[in-house]
């Protein structure tokens, strides 16, 4: 290889604003995945208002009003135990957002490091990780949060645990396999040539390059927890009450179906809403940061 | 081709044994004493010490470890709660999801692949946004709360089919009707899936250069279309079918819960719930080991549809 | 040359519609090609000379707007149904690819490849198909080819699958085959022998042959007739001798000062300064104006046409080499 150590920098900050620009701009062309943005960027708001914009606090009921109809003081109804059903989605909002970012946060913090090692050392570090992996994919994504759920015990941080857990595999394989291509792209041997030692080469030259990949797996990533927190919740392995998330008000919905539908599609609604803006958003985001779909 | 097969076959074997350990201790991690939990709730220490007896439970881990794997792997996987064989009940419970997860398998087929190829083939007109969106909505919508709403809508509403249960296949007609409903939930949400990896793998191989070639030689779009473009395709979607087996399994889990199913997947749950120790070992050790097993087929299938690992 | 063109191009402008604008790929083009001819196309990469093949048969993608006539066989192939398309295409025009690594279909064997040809517009049977692969797989001179005809792509050097690639071009015997950069993915040894195949081919098969090639050493051993593409345009046209002994536009010279001659002692390659430009609007200019030497006021302010400096020796320059030398 015949590389000058000079001629390969790293991209200066002027060309990864410029960069940034052109990204926004490619971005922005795309109206399904601003669309998918802005719904993403309303949740997120929700969840961290929840406390100003519920009407009702998260345990407050009223016997007077058990599964009423949705009227001016209970706009969207009220459940079996006279609870606001707008105020438990807004918290139930918060909760699951939080599932889902927390989860997903987890599980990169968790695996990034380790698939870079692997794929960085390979060798026997490399064969090591893989194995290890493998046993975690040995387990469907749900069993083992299911496993994990019923060890942890129901609650809404064991929820995000177990989620965390079970969505840390597809991490490592994508950092592995990202730092596996990335150690071969010339500014690696330029900078081994310029001195840079391991942990040089993998925090400023390998992480910041996958940034991007990571970024796509994290919005697919995000929503597969909602709807794990969803599941678990519905299998009764989720947060107790009083605590609300989606999927507890789809669980407590699931008796009531036949006389108050309503209690189960609002809740299913905003999952459904929430995972679609996500999944869009990641669509748009890979399109726009992977060179390789790009056409 | 046999050395790929044999090579991915001892990494399966590796990962089920360590897997093994991990559902071992896993389930030995799960709160609560498994003595009183099995023995009924009775605390009495002389009915504990009987079922730490029976159960192994009085000697030390990897002695009940290598008790439990030896006996399992002549097929006895122990007694749970109940007195009742665990390698029984399951025999019994399997092929009920095993019929629900073909019959899932199928409608995602027929629905998935042509979808994604007619979008594919269509990209940019109005059919390919319409199947693009659908998938989309589809890939949103939870297994379970799809289950829930179709109950209501066509069991409880219309009265079309039954609300859930579960006829055994001595009734084929009775048995259709009470699987009708769940395949075409679970289906739904995987042909989703099948139907993006299908359009976007077609797309893939229609800009490929062997379809230019194809086209050259004066071929007709439908073989060039089925036959070049669609056998590739079929590579890389098979390994995304190999990797929706979780999703699969989720499906069948959360939908067998809300049918009402007697099936494998409502076993599990039922074990976790009544910390029924050796039935939730014995279960989850299956679901891994069929996982794992049926992973390794579709590296088998994968080999076949693909020459370039066959002459490896 | 005869007096009936097998085929005949006329006026033939390829246009795309990119993000960026409008991109002329080929603009106005026109040339024959008679039975049993070897014609050569030239250029640099991106002057148009395949698209310019593409479009013959029409393989461009949608996004290619093509104008103009191609009269084959007394019908012009841009206004014909797709179902004669294709009896066209594979059976009278057939084509060799660039990438021979890409070109073939990875996942069906080569004799099943080859075979596709035949059983369609022949109607063979499998068995003959196959009969007639491995009888095609010899001609183009592949070792064992009742062993080969079961392989597949993965299993072929480079050079053989681009022996297969001809194979297949030549299994309905057409009349026209099209070469585009045959030989540029290979070994030059390869390249010889891939050279020599298609000689062959002329010889005993009396196949019309369009050859796109950068490389003009290529062109001089087998083409009967060059034509010279610059940004989209035919900037010159002459039987192949007199291009190589008396060239007369700059473009043209700049290219054979490109090739290394054998017993030549130079110190290194001439180059042609600057780029082939991006063909978007029409021009107000000589397309060549920005690289040649010679360029003047004329040249920036108005665009030459094609004229004859002698009989079948056309040129669009404003100061071609025979009249600056007078």
């Amino acid at each position: 290889m015949s590389i000058v150590a000079q001629d390969v920098e790293r991209p200066r900050v002027a060309d990864s604003r410029r960069r940034l620009r052109v990204l926004g701009k490619r971005f922005l062309r795309r109206p399904m995945a601003v669309g998918g943005l802005l719904v993403v960027l309303a949740f997120v708001v929700v969840a961290i208002f929840a406390p100003l914009l519920a009407p009702f606090g998260v345990g407050h009921t009223d016997f007077n009003a058990v599964l009423a109809k949705p009227s001016s003081k209970h706009l969207l109804g009220t459940d079996d135990l006279g609870r606001d059903e707008l105020s438990r989605l807004i918290w139930g909002t918060r909760a699951s957002m939080q599932v889902g970012v927390l989860a997903t946060l987890l599980a990169m913090v968790v695996a990034v490091p380790i698939g870079m090692l692997a794929g960085y050392y390979r060798g026997w570090v490399d064969h090591v990780i893989a194995r290890l992996t493998d046993v975690l994919l040995a387990f469907p994504f749900l069993i083992l949060a299911v496993g994990l759920a019923a060890i942890l015990g129901p609650s809404l941080l064991n929820v995000t645990l177990a989620l965390g857990i079970g969505s840390i595999p597809g991490f490592i394989r994508i950092a592995r396999g990202e730092t596996l291509a990335l150690r071969e792209a010339d500014y690696v041997p330029a900078a081994v040539l310029n001195g840079a030692n391991d942990a040089t080469i993998i925090f400023r030259h390998i992480l910041p390059n996958m940034t991007n990949t990571l970024i796509v797996q994290a919005t697919v990533t995000i929503p597969g927890a909602i709807l794990g927190e969803a599941i678990l919740s519905f299998l009764n392995l989720g947060p107790q009450p009083p605590a609300v998330s989606w999927g507890t008000m789809l669980q407590e919905a699931e008796p009531y179906l036949t006389q108050a539908q309503r209690l189960a599609v609002y809740p299913g609604v905003a999952i459904i809403l929430a995972v679609l803006a996500f999944n869009v958003l990641g669509d748009g985001l890979r399109d726009v940061l992977d060179p390789r779909t790009t056409r | 081709m046999g050395g790929f097969l044999i090579r991915k076959a001892g990494a399966a074997l590796v990962v089920l044994v360590l897997s093994s350990i991990v559902v071992f201790l896993g389930v030995r991690a799960i709160p609560g004493n498994p003595a009183i939990a099995l023995g009924a709730e009775n605390r009495d220490p002389a009915v504990i010490a009987a079922v730490k007896a029976k159960y192994d439970l009085d000697k030390p881990l990897p002695v009940q470890y290598g008790h439990w794997i030896w006996l399992a792997l002549q097929g006895d996987l122990g007694v749970d709660q109940r007195d009742l064989g665990v390698g029984r009940t399951i025999a019994q419970r399997l092929p009920i999801s095993l019929e629900l997860a073909l019959l899932s398998m199928l409608v995602a087929v027929v629905v998935g692949i042509p979808a994604g190829v007619i979008a594919a083939v269509r990209r940019g007109r109005p059919s390919d946004y319409a199947a693009t969106g659908v998938a989309l909505v589809g890939l949103s919508v939870p297994h379970f709360w799809l289950g829930l709403m179709v109950i209501v809508w066509f069991a409880v509403d219309l009265h079309w089919l039954p609300a859930g249960g579960y006829t055994t296949l001595h009734h084929p007609l009775a048995n259709l009707q009470h699987m009708v409903l769940p395949a075409v939930v679970i289906g739904t949400g995987l042909a989703a899936v099948l139907m993006r990896q299908m359009r976007s793998s077609i797309l893939d191989s229609l800009g490929a250069d062997y379809v230019r070639t194809a086209r050259a030689k004066g071929l007709s779009e439908w073989s060039v279309i089925c036959k070049h473009a669609f056998r590739n395709s079929l590579i890389t979607v098979t390994t995304v079918m190999g990797l929706q087996l979780g999703g699969l399994i989720s499906g069948i889990v959360t939908i067998e819960v809300i049918f009402g199913i007697p099936g494998f997947g409502a076993l599990t749950i039922d074990a976790v719930n009544q910390r029924d120790y050796t039935l939730l070992q014995g279960v989850v050790l299956v679901v891994a080991a069929g996982y794992v097993i049926v992973n390794l087929l579709v590296d088998v299938v994968y080999s076949f549809l693909n020459p370039r690992i066959r002459a490896i | 040359m005869s007096a009936e063109p097998l085929l005949e191009v006329d006026d033939l402008s390829v246009r795309f519609d990119t993000d960026e604008g409008p991109v002329q790929a080929v603009d106005r083009v026109s040339f024959a090609l008679a039975p049993g001819e070897v014609l050569g196309i030239v250029g640099e990469s991106g002057c148009g000379k395949s698209v310019t093949c593409m479009s013959l048969v029409r393989l461009l993608p949608e996004t290619a707007k093509v104008s103009g006539s191609v009269r084959f066989g007394g019908a012009d192939l841009l206004a014909l149904g797709p179902r004669r398309l294709r009896r066209v295409r594979g059976r009278e025009i057939s084509y060799i690819f660039q990438e021979p690594m890409t070109s073939l279909n990875p996942v069906f064997t080569v004799g099943d490849q080859i075979g596709e040809v035949v059983r369609r517009h022949l109607d063979l049977s499998r068995r003959d198909a196959r009969r007639r692969a491995v009888e095609l797989l010899q001609l183009v001179r592949i070792p064992a080819p009742q062993r080969r005809v079961d392989e597949y792509p993965h299993q072929l050097s480079g050079g053989m699958r681009q022996r297969v690639m001809i194979a297949m071009a030549l299994a309905c015997d057409p009349k026209v085959l099209i070469a585009d950069e045959p030989t540029t993915a290979l070994d030059v040894t390869i390249q010889a022998g891939i050279l020599d195949l298609m000689r062959e081919v002329r010889e005993k098969l009396g196949t019309a042959i369009v050859l796109v090639t950068h490389n003009l050493g290529v062109v001089a051993d087998i083409a009967d007739r060059v034509i010279v593409m610059y940004a989209g345009r035919k900037v010159e046209e002459a039987p192949a001798a007199e291009l190589f002994a008396a060239p007369q536009h700059p473009y043209t010279v700049g290219l054979l000062g490109a090739i290394p001659r054998p017993g030549e002692r130079r110190e290194r390659l001439e180059e042609i300064p600057g780029r082939v430009p991006a063909s978007a609007r029409p021009l107000e200019h000589c397309v060549f104006a920005d690289r040649c030497r010679y360029a003047d006021e004329t040249t920036r302010t108005q665009v030459p046409d094609l004229r004859p400096v002698r009989p079948g020796h056309l040129v669009a320059c404003f100061h071609p080499e025979a009249e600056r030398a007078a």
